[in-house]
């Protein structure tokens, strides 16, 4: 086992070099000087020679790698190997921290998604469950429409006209914005309260597409495992129905989602982008997005490093948790 | 048109001056009372709150309400405002050394920054030597660098003694007082470090004062207790929030969840905005800004080069549709022009060169047939990547499609427009630009972007390539001139220029926007900064 | 990796990807009927209506964008990209509606607008959801081919030689997964976009190339897993062995022996991947960092229909339901393909 874990955290950490690599050299291939745009309209060739130092982009790409990877290591050799806070960079156009913005960004982020998944494993898991108890039946065929266009209509445009519909003509929910979980010093308006007032439209946007696979793979998984034999064993012991469902069937058949459920949301953390577009959300998504816009570099490739690593902890803890289930894995 | 223009691109980061337009002052009603917090929605975030590094339109508003200067613009509409008067200095500085020493005596008692500290001819001194420390890489170094020592922090031009501000020029300099009052020269206290990063919430010794930025979020503006001058202060707070899109903004300013919508709201709710409230009366205020939208012709390239160049640029001058080029900024986004300098700037005289109303294909061709180009040459329009940037460019490729030109759009991110287009030798014809006055002189349009003798390699703010020794022996003499004669010369070179051998063809003048809740009692908008936050009151 | 083929893209690119992957192995597994194969596969796939539904819709569609486009612009008399500044409100600036005669200035006649104008420009909303249809299908059927060509080139190889190809294409997989891929392919489309935008062959838009090199580059490592996994599979059947045994060089085994069973799952994989390459085309063109303007497509109507948001909502349906039949229509032959060469899945 232990010879497994130290195998994939490994790879894991190569992985993650790997990708920061791909990133720096296509972000910093940019036609774009930061430097000049630091500068301003009336950019003066000595303002553009400071910028371009402090920025660092004087220097060699692979120098600029070398201080970039440098500053996010969680260690330090110079004067001595000591333990340091690993460090994103700063923006180009407002200097701030990277760190400091994806920290700001990555709560709402997690706020959609974690949201967004409770609300499609509300819609899933009793839908699927029933239609797959009962095939082609009313609800069955009602759910296998609601698939069907659920992951054929684009989330923009879900977005786009939940907007519209219950919030501009029914005036029911917020168009845009986001609001705090936490209420800070002198501000009313944000709260536990007006924070899901704000984000039930975009859960409901992001949930659509993900509820619509989900309905399909429970429904899939739960046939299949009630057609297995030692379903058919316990029904012809006598055993209730309750009992065979919930011992044998559904458990069996949901851990699969479990897993599928913990990789959607590594990935979506990394940026729930068109709903955050849509609905003007300030997590990651619109961050990223934003930062490209302007080639705020280190920004963009904060986000990016950020959102890598959530993909690679997440796909590690389900690995390392099929090793622990599973000991075939270990072994091979 | 403008704040969506830059802030939608936020890098090309541009204070917004503009000097009265013609006549049309700001009726305002002041009824309202003291006391009470604003809720201004921005887009979003201003770049730096720190005043040495602010170089945008949003951050230059909120600037005018919390710096104090030695000279400012009053408090007022229309010309008035528009007009320099001693603030933090006691008069208008003594020039002496044949222009080059200005001599400002500080006397600011009425007022201490926000700290409890008070503030003396050092703290001036210390704002000039924080934009100059190279470590700080401020933006304002183009703006004083003709100070002896500049270069270096301190700066050994600037000496104080006693209440005296005593500052050297390298060369004369008529354009200096108005340069000074600028938000990168208003007082700093002289411990304010010198962070690259910039300070988020510095002190200030103006009416108000920043007292919380978190970055993309919220800027919060309280007034300050120690000021005693006579600047009005009536709004308790100010805050600001960050983020909500042009649409929500337009709908929380109809119900009054925000007073202010300093982000703008969808250009194609303007033409609703302006039904429903009616224009410049009480919620809906449109104002000229000091800013032209131009395509700059490339003077390097063969069919713009010499005269028969400047023909080329005459027939496209004709040839382009000024009506339905402004009309994709949204209603009432801007007035059409044919010159370089706006309405409003000192100098300017309105000649009537080119046709306003749409296109004349007629002259224009036979323009085009004089200058010898061949039906059917390509033109290579750079422009940036904004769906507005593209329609205008469809619409110039359409308009000179009708004189035989086959235009070739190329669209870049802006940024990436900016810096190609600053590099001599890029291979376009046509680039579609802007410009908004850094401050209200002649010399920010004509010298800055058409003086051939100042183009390099790279990094050039004369797009157009424009090098004629004529002008540009004109430019730098008219730079030296001081009052009326220093306009007029700026004057005659606008028309001549634009008449004679073209640049650019010119095609509109930005208008502000403003769109405010129906809470707010007294409005001002100052011709320099655009809305006076000072000076706003709440019913 | 252990979670083996049941991993999921967050993105709408990889969404066809998963409806693919979770009958991965069933497809996989088929075993090879030399004769009456695709007659069987015929007469199961004739008997589902819904498919042959969704089958006839996207020739129907496809008919429409490179038949119906060009014979509409010649019928209405003006093309998708011309500027009518007649068909704009002059008071307020907001395009016509649906249903609209517009003054074209160049005839001195009326010209006749089905879905009124698109904005500012005035430009035939209903020309350019035509023309967008172009566009989505170039961009869907050449990252289609290039992704399939790449992953199928591949996965065959590496389930073929296994050993160090085998481990080579696996990382590489691997990596590719790891990244964010939309925020990825977001900002890769807009560094190195400008430059690739004005590539075009003459045919296409601005933005074509760039996108389908993009979602190529992306898009390879679905099918490359499922391909290995059938090649590891047969590679073991006792014909292959046969082959072997009467020498047949590994370049025979793979094109007579290996590759005509990869043609079900092929096919069934590239159905279901373009739906999700058109819903992926709508979205980066929506955020500004697909097609180009002038050239329309559906994503950048979907963008312009913003601004007239609370005026005109009309102009945000119909670029939105363009993509949603097309995609339905899709999947459903893609359903349906799957179930014909399969007759075991349970759907």
């Amino acid at each position: 086992m232990l010879r497994y874990l130290i195998r994939r955290l490994l790879w894991a950490v190569l992985l993650f070099v790997a990708v920061t690599i791909v990133t720096y050299i296509i972000f910093y291939a940019i036609p774009a000087d930061p430097a000049r745009l630091a500068c301003g309209q009336r950019a003066t060739p000595e303002c553009i020679k400071r910028a371009a130092h402090y920025l660092g982009t004087d220097r060699p790409l692979y120098f600029q790698y070398y201080k970039f990877f440098g500053r996010l290591m969680p260690f330090s050799f110079r004067g001595g190997p000591h333990l340091k806070e690993p460090r994103l960079g700063r923006s180009f156009t407002n200097r701030q921290s990277v760190n400091s913005v994806v920290a700001h960004a990555a709560p709402v982020t997690a706020s959609l998604v974690f949201g967004g998944a409770v609300f499609w494993m509300l819609i899933a898991l009793p839908v699927g469950i029933l239609s797959a108890l009962r095939p082609r039946s009313l609800l069955d065929r009602i759910a296998m429409v609601f698939v069907l266009v659920g992951i054929s209509a684009h989330p923009v445009w879900i977005g786009l006209l939940f907007a519209y519909f219950f919030g501009f003509k029914a005036g029911l929910f917020p168009i845009t914005g986001y609001s705090d979980f936490f209420a800070h010093s002198g501000d009313t308006s944000a709260g536990p309260v007006q924070w899901a007032y704000h984000l039930v439209l975009p859960w409901a946007t992001f949930a659509i597409l993900f509820a619509a696979l989900y309905v399909r793979m429970i429904r899939a998984n739960v046939m299949e495992t009630l057609n297995e034999d030692y379903v058919r064993t316990a029904r012809a012991k006598g055993a209730p129905e309750w009992l065979v469902m919930r011992s044998h069937v559904l458990r069996n058949a949901l851990l699969p989602v479990v897993t599928m459920l913990g990789m959607d949301i590594g990935i979506a953390l990394g940026g729930a982008i068109f709903t955050e577009s849509v609905y003007g959300l300030p997590g990651l998504g619109k961050t990223a997005i934003t930062a490209i816009d302007s080639f705020d570099l280190p920004t963009t490739q904060g986000v990016v490093v950020f959102a890598t690593l959530v993909i690679i902890v997440f796909n590690l803890i389900i690995d390392l948790l099929y090793a622990v289930i599973d000991p075939r894995i270990r072994l091979s | 048109m403008s704040r969506k223009l830059w802030l939608s691109t936020v890098l090309v980061v541009i204070g917004l001056f503009s000097v009265l337009a013609g006549g049309a002052s700001a009726k305002s009603s002041h009824a309202g009372a003291t006391g009470g917090t604003l809720t201004v929605d921005l887009l979003s975030d201003v770049d730096y709150t720190d005043p040495a590094l602010d170089y945008l339109s949003t951050g230059w508003e909120i600037e005018y309400a919390t710096c104090l200067k030695l000279m400012n613009y009053p408090d007022a509409n229309g010309a008035k405002g528009a007009q320099l008067v001693p603030e933090a200095a006691a008069g208008f500085p003594k020039v002496s050394n044949n222009g080059k020493t200005y001599d400002f005596t500080v006397n600011a008692g009425f007022t201490k920054f926000s700290d409890g500290s008070p503030v003396t001819a050092a703290n001036f001194k210390a704002a000039i030597d924080r934009d100059a420390d190279p470590k700080m890489q401020s933006p304002a170094v183009a703006f004083f660098s003709d100070i002896v020592g500049s270069s270096k922090s301190p700066v050994s031009g600037v000496k104080v003694k006693g209440n005296h501000l005593i500052i050297n020029l390298t060369q004369n300099a008529p354009d200096f007082v108005a340069r000074m009052a600028m938000p990168f020269f208003c007082a700093v206290p002289t411990n304010l470090p010198h962070d690259p990063n910039g300070v988020l919430a510095p002190p200030s010794a103006g009416p108000y004062y920043i007292s919380e930025h978190t970055p993309n979020k919220s800027i919060t503006v309280k007034r300050n207790p120690n000021y005693k001058g006579k600047r009005p202060h009536n709004l308790t707070q100010i805050n600001y929030v960050i983020g909500n899109s042009q649409a929500a903004t337009y709908l929380r300013a109809q119900q009054g969840a925000t007073d202010y919508a300093a982000g703008g709201i969808p250009s194609a709710s303007y033409a609703e905005a302006a039904s429903k409230y009616g224009v410049n009366k009480a919620q809906f205020w449109v104002k000229p800004q000091l800013g032209v939208r131009y395509l700059a012709f490339n003077h390097d390239r063969p069919e713009f080069k010499g005269a028969k160049g400047a023909l080329l640029a005459k027939a496209v001058n004709y040839a382009i549709d000024r009506k339905a080029i402004l009309a994709q900024g949204g209603y009432l986004g801007g007035k059409r022009t044919d010159q370089i300098l706006p309405p409003g700037m000192a100098g300017f005289r309105d000649a009537n060169l080119y046709p306003l109303k749409g296109a004349d294909p007629t002259t224009a061709k036979k323009y085009a047939a004089q200058s010898g180009v061949a039906s059917g040459t390509g033109i290579e329009y750079y422009t940036s990547s904004t769906a507005a940037s593209a329609a205008v460019g469809q619409i110039v490729q359409y308009d000179l499609k009708q004189i035989g030109l086959n235009v070739n759009i190329h669209q870049f991110a802006r940024a990436v427009q900016i810096d190609k287009e600053g590099t001599r030798g890029e291979p376009f014809d046509i680039t579609s630009e802007g410009w908004i006055a850094d401050y209200a002189d002649p010399f920010d349009f004509i010298n800055v972007l058409l003086d051939g003798g100042n183009l390099h390699a790279s990094n050039n703010n004369n797009v157009a390539y424009f090098n004629d020794p004529a002008y540009n022996k004109q430019m730098n003499s008219a730079a030296l001139l001081s009052g009326a004669p220093r306009y007029k010369a700026y004057s005659n070179l606008d028309v001549a220029m634009m008449h004679d051998n073209p640049p650019w063809a010119a095609t509109s003048n930005f208008n502000d926007r403003i769109l405010l809740s129906s809470k707010v009692g007294c409005f001002t908008f100052n011709a320099t900064y655009s809305v006076d936050l000072a000076a706003i009151c709440l019913k | 990796m252990a979670t083996g083929e049941k991993e999921i893209l967050g993105s709408s690119a990889g969404l066809a990807g998963a409806v693919a992957i979770e009958s991965g192995t069933e497809l996989g597994e088929l075993e090879v009927k030399a004769r009456g194969y695709w007659e069987q596969v015929w007469i199961r796939f004739k008997r589902d209506k819904i498919a042959l539904m969704g089958g006839v819709t996207i020739i129907l569609l496809l008919l429409s964008a490179f038949v119906g486009a060009p014979l509409a612009k010649h019928w209405l008399g003006h093309g998708p990209n011309d500027l009518f500044f007649s068909a704009v409100t002059p008071d307020t600036l907001l395009p016509v509606g649906p249903f609209t005669h517009v003054l074209d200035p160049n005839t001195g006649k009326n010209t006749f607008f089905i879905l009124g104008a698109d904005g500012t420009l005035g430009r035939d909303e209903f020309l350019r959801i035509l023309y967008g249809a172009q566009v989505s299908f170039e961009v869907a059927l050449l990252s289609c081919l290039g992704s399939m060509t790449l992953g199928v080139l591949l996965g065959s190889m590496a389930g073929y030689f296994r050993g160090w190809v085998d481990t080579v294409v696996s990382r590489l997989t691997e990596i590719t997964m790891a990244f964010p891929q939309l925020l990825f392919i977001i900002a890769l489309a807009s560094t190195v976009g400008d430059s690739m935008n004005n590539i075009t062959f003459g045919i296409f838009g601005q933005g074509v190339v760039t996108l389908v090199v993009v979602f190529t580059a992306f898009g390879w490592f679905y099918p490359a897993r499922i391909i290995r996994a059938v090649v590891l599979s047969l590679r073991e059947k006792e014909f292959i062995e046969a082959a072997r045994m009467t020498g047949s060089s590994d370049w025979r085994i793979i094109r007579s022996h290996i590759l005509p069973h990869l043609i079900a799952p092929i096919i069934v994989y590239s159905t279901l991947s373009i739906a999700g390459l058109i819903l992926a085309e709508a979205g980066l063109s929506f955020l500004g960092v697909g097609i180009k303007l002038p050239t329309s497509s559906w994503g950048n109507l979907l963008q312009g229909a913003t601004e007239f948001y609370t005026q005109q909502p009309w102009l945000m349906v119909w670029p939105g339901l363009a993509v949603l039949i097309t995609t339905l229509a899709f999947n459903l032959l893609g359903d349906g393909l799957r179930d014909a060469f399969d007759p075991r899945a349970t759907h």
